[in-house]
């Protein structure tokens, strides 16, 4: 992929890009393994502290009936079974699923054009750059209370403008609805993670030489295609990179649900970690909500893990 | 005596104040402390323990937010018990429902919770007092008469087999209420067709009969527990839970053919499952005058008065309708209790800690009440309006009040019947299908 | 819209940045779409940060009937100053050292081979996978044991620890893209791994480490759930704690909550700013190196 970008010495190796390879061909002369230890190790620590070890824990607890106060005592995989049998809990992985599906299919390709448009850097760009962020910005509390009024049957901005426009036939109560329920808080995740995405995007986007442009244009390529021939390809890790954070994002995502629906109505829009939270924190059933965490865990890291490796393996070859 | 540190500590403190609560402690040793101390408003010194002022510590409580009463009533009770124990550092923390849980049951499961902390009682109460980790108040509200200071009814909500775990102070009950303005002079519905019928009529006129913002399940949640209330009369949960009886009843079946009967009657507004109560979701149809009534607790009028100015006069209120053929009494009320505070089995410093429950429930407590318009659960309080009188008469000759279902029941049951309440009201269940969850929720119950 | 991209060739190093007119007009048609949905709902919550409850509830949409500044008095006093100065301390340190910790450990995983690369990178990721409210208990045990519960110093060690995953994710597969070039002529003029990492791979980095610091910002100053149960006094709490304030036992005072979250994201949008001209002049200053 993007190898030697950057440089206007290398340009020639521009004219036909390298096929990637990941890791630096490069090697340091002594134990590789000692000195890569030494650079991860602050990290590692850090984060088997304050992340390791709850999982862990969590795992521990996922085998005990417990509510939280006490010990609790141990059930073997007992929770493991009641959710895996449980109508909600694969109602809530459903819903998962369509929210990871949704995410990754609206986020990436809007949060691309808009990284593309600003990178043409128009008139007045700063400023669109700047507007275009704020979705992300805002605390989900705040995105909550706006939406729930944009969405609201009767005084609702949605409704509003569906009548104004003489559609009333569309009003509905967007929120209120089982069927509509979902679609309208997916619509208001992607907004506020679009630009979370185009953030990651204008990033990626500066790796990418001008040059190759310039090359494709002079050889007569239109736009369309230098979209496809070079921008695609050399985003193809970003674009990865993107598509994994949404997808492990999406699959334990609580909070804008949580303020926004409770999961409800009647489970219409639970998700897996909604689910844990009401059954831990409001049933008291602290064992069995680590077993829906732990179940959820599983689930990211085999699709997030085996898409990483798959794509990687791919693009090595 | 010990050694008077408030003195040394505290030169401000006149000496009048300093006489009168070495009077006080004179006093109780008589024993005739406590209705002294209530009368002046200074329960501050000791009442039966000997020792005040040397108690060291900070105390911890975690409240409800609320910038009226659920935040003035600890503060305020805390600054006097500073007077008492001016070495006690005071650690109030008010918290917002979802977060207040979250906090609560991290630390109790981390053994490491404040030493007083907000409680609805009921269920989850008895939840806590099953594990060992809430303060039994039985002994020390058997002194000095503290006990007699609560509406018996009320104080029994705390009580977990025969201890207390908790005191009460703001009581609630739930009724219909309903714009006056709007409906003009209706009679109160006494019987529930004359209520559907009632229904019926202003949904005729063009308005939303019943206004419900049921995002939170618990607003919708009244009209289940309310009819079981009054079909199956007042014994019914303890027997399902004691498993004498089974939520798969007739009367329960017959309670969701009701709820449903009011759904199909075009009783509630369009999307009220996705609406949201705190932020207005069912009032702005009141103040809009598209919506009529609403089945809702005492705390109503306040919050209205908050939202907006010369609404809340408009509101008159009717109580549940009765069920022909029920075996509940048509006097008893669905209600509970909010604020409410229980004690740490841990805490370091528990007669501080009572103290601070002492003070949270004295006269001077108990007229914040009052004067925030709410309903107290300590007695004596003298209303000033006909509504605030109406409805502590109401509370006082019900023949039960009946804790709220997710307050009153185990949290696992407590939770499920709410989503039973949700599932009625959007009919996606139908009523023989709910007796069947809840009843498989009860037999879980059971069970553990 | 991709004709356009070989204008945009003020990334280019060789050529100094320079404005070229814009040809493609039709460009502004989505551009102008997204401002009005990214910007509608922003300047819903500003406008209604004027407002007194009882406007507010009696036409949403309204605009203020004056600019009441109320709110942001009542934020003022209810200690925002104070909680503002504890969210930024937080912030600061989450994104300064998740850098440092998040570059340091990405560098390896990007640039070495060895057995423990793939282990230890899938390691890293995973973590972005447990749902947080799971590690409530252990990390509040874990924090008591620390002695460091209701110090400020709580929060950072989990905000550094759950952006990890998102950071490393990032600098490794951003870094890997780098050339290998660079390194090893660095390596033939006797440089050591720290040298390399230090002086071309850090500056070349640029960025990606701006975009993981804009997302660190963002998470660390919004963070709720630990700042909840990890902070126990007033004079501790951090910024989205203090919404809590405004919110009832049965209501929520809406323009209250909007006055703060206002307040609140001014340094982020100011961070956002200066991160995003940093990704590009981070290029640059790479690319001189080079």
């Amino acid at each position: 992929m993007a190898r030697s970008d950057i440089q206007p010495r290398t340009l020639d190796t521009y004219a036909k890009p390298e096929p990637a390879t990941l890791r630096g061909s490069s090697g340091f002369q002594f134990p590789q393994w000692l000195v890569a230890m030494l650079f991860i190790a602050p990290a590692l620590l850090l984060y088997a502290i304050y992340v390791i070890y709850p999982i862990f824990q969590s795992i521990l607890y996922s085998l005990r009936d417990w509510s939280g106060i006490g010990a609790g005592t141990y059930i073997g995989l007992d929770n493991y079974k009641e959710a895996l049998s449980d109508g909600i809990f694969w109602r809530a992985v459903r819903n998962n699923i369509v929210l990871v599906i949704a995410s990754i299919a609206i986020q990436l390709p809007i949060a691309l054009m808009l990284a593309l448009l600003l990178s043409a850097k128009f008139p007045g760009w700063r400023i669109f750059r700047a507007v275009f962020f704020l979705p992300l910005l805002l605390s989900t509390v705040a995105v909550g209370l706006v939406w729930i009024n944009i969405y609201d049957p009767v005084f609702g901005l949605l409704n509003g403008i569906l009548g104004a426009v003489g559609l009333e036939n569309l009003q509905q109560s967007w929120l209120g609805n089982e069927s509509t329920a979902l679609p309208a808080i997916i619509a208001v995740v992607c907004w506020q993670y679009i630009p979370f995405y185009m953030i990651l995007f204008i990033a990626g986007l500066t790796t990418i030489p001008l040059e190759l442009y310039e090359a494709a244009r002079i050889d007569g390529a239109s736009g369309w295609r230098s979209f496809w021939d070079i921008t695609l390809p050399l985003l193809r890790g970003i674009i990865r990179t993107g598509a994994i954070l949404s997808l492990i994002g999406s699959l334990k995502f609580f909070d804008l649900v949580w303020v926004m629906t409770g999961g409800g109505p009647n489970r219409s829009t639970e998700l897996m970690a909604t689910y844990m939270y009401e059954e831990a924190f409001a049933s008291f059933r602290m064992g069995y909500g680590s077993a829906v965490a732990t179940l959820l865990f599983i689930f990211a890291f085999v699709i997030a893990g085996s898409t990483l490796i798959i794509d990687q393996r791919r693009s090595n070859r | 005596m010990t050694v008077d540190k408030s003195r040394i500590l505290r030169p401000s403190v006149t000496s009048s104040h300093l006489s009168r609560r070495r009077m006080l402690q004179g006093a109780a040793a008589l024993g005739i402390a406590a209705p002294l101390a209530r009368h002046t408003g200074i329960v501050g010194a000791q009442e039966a323990t000997p020792v005040g002022g040397d108690q060291e510590g900070t105390l911890t409580v975690w409240s409800l937010t609320g910038a009226g009463l659920n935040e003035e009533l600890p503060q305020t009770a805390a600054a006097r018990l500073t007077e008492a124990y001016p070495n006690v550092e005071m650690d109030l923390q008010a918290l917002q429902n979802d977060p207040f849980k979250t906090k609560l049951r991290t630390s109790l499961g981390s053994d490491n919770p404040p030493d007083v902390w907000h409680s609805w009682g009921g269920g989850v109460l008895g939840e806590y007092a099953k594990e060992g980790v809430v303060l039994d108040l039985t002994e020390a509200l058997n002194q000095d008469g503290w006990k007699d200071r609560f509406i018996p009814g009320l104080l029994d909500i705390m009580k977990v087999d025969d201890s207390y775990y908790g005191v009460p102070i703001v009581a609630n009950t739930v009724v219909f209420w309903y714009n006056a303005e709007l409906l003009g002079d209706i009679s109160a519905p006494a019987t529930w067709d004359e209520f559907i019928q009632l229904v019926k009529d202003v949904k005729s006129d063009g308005l939303v009969p019943i206004t419900l913002a049921n995002q939170t399940k618990w607003p919708g949640a009244f009209y289940l527990n309310y009819l079981v209330l009054r079909i199956n009369g007042p014994d019914f949960l303890d027997r399902v839970l004691a498993g004498e009886a089974s939520f798969d009843d007739p009367g329960v079946v017959r309670a969701g053919e009701m709820i449903q009967e009011l759904v199909d009657a075009g009783a509630f507004p369009e999307g009220f499952n996705g609406l949201d109560i705190d932020t207005g979701g069912s009032r702005k149809l009141l103040y809009a005058e598209q919506a009529a009534m609403e089945l809702m607790g005492t705390w109503l009028p306040g919050t209205i008065d908050s939202e907006i100015d010369d609404f809340s006069q408009n509101l008159s209120f009717f109580s549940f309708p009765q069920v022909e053929g029920g075996e509940g009494d048509p006097s008893s009320l669905l209600g509970g209790v909010s604020p409410a505070y229980a004690v740490s089995q841990q805490t370091e410093i528990p007669e501080v800690a009572i103290q601070f429950l002492r003070e949270i429930t004295n006269d001077a407590s108990r007229d914040l009440v009052v004067d925030a318009g709410r309903l107290a659960a300590l007695k004596g309080a003298t209303y000033d309006t006909e509504t605030a009188n109406q409805l502590a008469t109401a509370l006082e000759e019900a023949a039960t009040v009946q804790l709220f279902w997710d307050q009153f029941f185990p949290p696992a049951l407590g939770q499920a019947q709410l989503d039973v309440s949700q599932g009625l009201l959007s009919k996606s269940i139908t009523p023989q299908e709910g007796a069947a969850q809840l009843e498989e929720a009860a037999a879980s119950v059971r069970e553990g | 819209m991709a004709t356009s991209l070989p204008t945009s060739s003020s990334l280019d190093p060789g050529n100094p940045p320079q404005p070229r007119s814009f040809r493609s007009a039709w460009l502004y048609g989505p551009a102008l779409l997204w401002l009005l949905a990214a910007g509608l709902p922003f300047a819903f919550v500003v406008l209604s940060s004027f407002k007194s409850v009882k406007e507010y509830i009696a036409d949403l949409w309204a605009m203020p009937a004056s600019l009441q500044l109320s709110n942001y008095l009542e934020a003022v006093e209810g200690g925002i100053g104070r909680f503002f100065i504890n969210s930024l301390i937080v912030t600061v340190s989450s994104v300064v050292l998740t850098l440092v910790l998040a570059s340091l450990a990405s560098f390896p995983l990007a640039k070495m081979k060895f057995r423990l690369n793939r282990p230890l990178f899938l390691l890293f990721i995973a973590g972005a996978m447990i749902p947080v409210h799971v590690t409530l208990i252990p990390i509040y045990t874990l924090t008591n044991r620390l002695g460091i519960y209701d110090t400020l110093l709580a929060l950072i060690g989990p905000y550094i620890a759950f952006h990890l995953p998102l950071a490393v994710l990032i600098i490794t597969e951003f870094m890997s893209h780098l050339p290998a070039e660079l390194e090893e002529a660095a390596r033939i003029d006797g440089a050591g791994p720290f040298e390399v990492f230090r002086r071309i791979i850090l500056p070349l980095s640029t960025p990606a480490l701006s975009t993981v610091a804009i997302y660190t910002f963002i998470y660390a100053w919004n963070e709720f759930v630990f700042a909840l149960v990890l902070l126990s006094s007033r004079s501790n709490m951090t910024l989205p704690l203090g919404l809590m304030q405004f919110s009832g036992e049965y209501s929520v005072n809406v323009p209250g909550i909007m006055a703060a979250v206002t307040l609140a994201s001014l340094p982020i949008i100011l961070f956002y700013l200066v991160m995003q001209e940093r990704v590009v002049a981070g290029m640059v200053a790479g690319a001189v190196k080079g």
